[in-house]
């Protein structure tokens, strides 16, 4: 289970939809909890691949992934940041 | 950069996975030669054994996160069996965890994720006890901030196909337990 790397944990997991994009966006309904989705890491790639691996009390979220379409990564496993923005969260690199 | 080295530099092995604001730094390190890896933490130039769960002969620990207090978290194995562990006061004792993969992350508030389990107060609640919407359902937490905000990995189904995405779950009221 446990790996020499300090990503021994993260899961990856590699996401295929149809959707090409999907939005970031507040919970429907909880009395405790908003939800908010991700999204993927480039909105025009069908296939994400990204592995969280930490929040900061801004709500700022690094990571590692790939992105591409059709099978084919276009993107090597890169450095990724997510930030809230007023319309829609953002997958970036820093 | 600031090496950390090896706790036994004839052995030579040590994981950094976590920091505090205070520098903090905890891990895993291997103290003894054929003995499973401890549970860790680095300060002032020197790496402590802070132990693991069980005989330490087959139980190996991994401290994954600590908070601004110092109070560690991490998980540990023995073969099949795995759970969660709490450092402080200078104890390392089992949290009695649900069988879970997955690193457990600590607030400063003292809340604990690990899977899709929250840790307050002294019981574990299963997160999909909570209403999440559109059909959600929380299976991994990957960390919790100050702010009681947990990002973690979820999935629902769409008309036959399981969508899977990463989310947060931000409580309603600031901090509040759920």
């Amino acid at each position: 289970m446990h790996s020499m790397s300090i990503l021994k944990y993260a899961t990856s997991f590699v996401l295929s939809v149809s959707a090409p994009f999907v939005v970031p966006r507040p919970a429907q309904t909880t009395p405790r909890y908003a939800l908010t989705i991700l999204g993927l890491v480039q909105h025009n790639y069908i296939n994400s691949d990204f592995t969280p691996l930490s929040i900061n009390d801004n709500g700022v979220i690094a990571g590692a992934g790939s992105a591409g379409y059709q099978g084919k990564w276009v993107l090597g496993t890169s450095i990724l940041e997510w930030r809230a923005t007023p319309v829609c969260g953002l997958w970036s690199l820093p | 950069m600031t090496l950390l080295g090896y706790p036994v530099p004839t052995i030579g092995y040590s994981l950094a996975l976590a920091i505090n604001n205070n520098g903090l730094i905890v891990g895993t390190a291997q103290f003894l030669r054929h003995v499973p890896r401890h549970a860790a933490s680095y300060a002032n130039g020197a790496w402590m054994d802070l132990g693991a769960i069980g005989p330490s002969s087959t139980f190996e620990a991994f401290a994954t996160s600590v908070n601004d207090s110092g109070v560690i978290v991490g998980d540990w194995q023995n073969g099949n069996q795995n759970g969660a562990f709490i450092y402080q006061n200078g104890q390392i004792s089992d949290l009695h965890a649900p069988n879970r993969y997955g690193n457990p992350f600590i607030n400063n508030a003292g809340q604990i994720v690990f899977g899709d389990f929250i840790y307050q107060n002294g019981v574990w609640q299963d997160i999909n006890d909570l209403d999440l919407g559109d059909g959600w359902k929380f299976t991994q937490a990957g960390g919790i901030n100050n702010h009681g905000v947990i990002l973690g990995y979820m999935f629902r189904m769409s008309n036959g196909v399981m969508i899977h995405r990463f989310g947060l779950l931000t409580p309603v009221v600031p901090g509040e337990a759920p």
